[in-house]
């Protein structure tokens, strides 16, 4: 739990924290897709795959709206860890946004790279 | 013996029973999820009530903010929906206020609320006051000062009242049209952002 990004750089920054927040619902439920996980797993699930990491403070109430919205639901499962845990899972029409979430999300990022492709080029 | 004071249980507790509190806003049945969720996320990344340690622990509750910031960013959002849909200025207001405490932009909304509301409320308790208050209307001072009486007090200010008995339909009137305008500036503002965040969500 100790993983950080690094501080954003001075010409990255804002723009670039800009744009993880943007993802960030889309990230979890993503990380949803293939089965329930509790809070701190979809943390660890963003930080480890995706190098998305949110505070603790933004990911719970996320949660709870998305819930609210009806994408999510939760339930309480109890562990060995000696206290139960609250696990969410996508529902019917969170699994339908997710997946049109997704869609959007590939065909703007490959249209996005042919407008970027030139830059590339540039770079070598 | 540990002292009582630095016991992480207690500390826990304490932190977990004010945001409960502040949550108190939400349907009980909410609030009792969100609080034993925070608690479970709490003992997760302590290991548990009994390794936690002062230290563990007071890490645990700065990645969560303090009750404070962590409620407001549960119940804005429930307020502002809920401001969404009702016309009520007291139900604005308090979703307001609170967007106010999270951000820039609900800060500047409450900017145009509060006097929106008070100049709306002013013009309808002084038409109100009328019949009973003869001193209640819009009163010139000097050619630059006007002044609204509401007819609260028996002061009767320097200079002559220019409305008369027309200050009961006028006041309703400028009262009632303040107050919607300003209801209605609320619940585009509310919307616009809230249709903003739907896609980026600003913490």
């Amino acid at each position: 739990m100790t993983l950080r990004t690094l501080p954003p750089s001075e010409s990255a920054d804002k723009w670039e924290i800009q744009l993880r927040k943007g993802c960030l619902e889309l990230a979890i439920l993503a990380a949803l897709f293939s089965g329930r996980l509790y809070g701190l797993e979809i943390m660890r699930r963003l930080a480890e795959d995706s190098g998305l990491v949110v505070p603790e403070g933004t990911v719970y109430p996320l949660l709870n709206r998305l819930k609210g919205e009806g994408l999510l639901s939760s339930e309480w499962v109890e562990a060995d860890a000696g206290h139960p845990r609250k696990y969410y899972r996508l529902t019917a029409a969170g699994r339908r946004r997710v997946i049109e979430m997704a869609q959007f999300w590939q065909s703007f990022s490959a249209s996005l790279d042919d407008l970027l492709a030139p830059l590339r080029k540039e770079e070598r | 013996m540990t002292p009582a004071l630095a016991d992480p249980q207690t500390v826990l507790d304490a932190y977990l029973s004010e945001l409960r509190r502040r949550l108190r806003s939400l349907p009980d049945e909410q609030v009792m999820d969100i609080v034993e969720e925070i608690r479970s996320y709490v003992l997760d990344t302590t290991g548990g009530r009994a390794a936690m340690t002062e230290a563990s622990l007071n890490a645990a509750l700065s990645r969560l903010g303090t009750p404070t910031a962590l409620a407001a960013s549960y119940v804005t959002d429930n307020l502002l929906e809920r401001a969404q849909r009702n016309r009520m200025p007291w139900t604005i207001l308090r979703a307001v206020f609170h967007w106010a405490m999270l951000s820039v932009k609900g800060f500047l909304v409450l900017l145009v609320c509060v006097p929106g509301y008070l100049v709306g409320a002013s013009f309808f308790i002084a038409a109100l006051a009328k019949p009973f208050r003869p001193n209640a209307g819009l009163w010139l001072i000097d050619p630059d000062t006007y002044s609204l009486v509401l007819g609260m007090t028996d002061r009767v200010p320097q200079g002559h009242e220019l409305l008369g008995w027309k200050l009961i339909p006028i006041g309703f009137a400028l009262g009632g049209g303040t107050i919607l305008l300003t209801t209605y500036f609320a619940q585009w503002s509310i919307r616009r952002f809230r249709e903003t965040r739907q896609m980026r969500r600003t913490a």
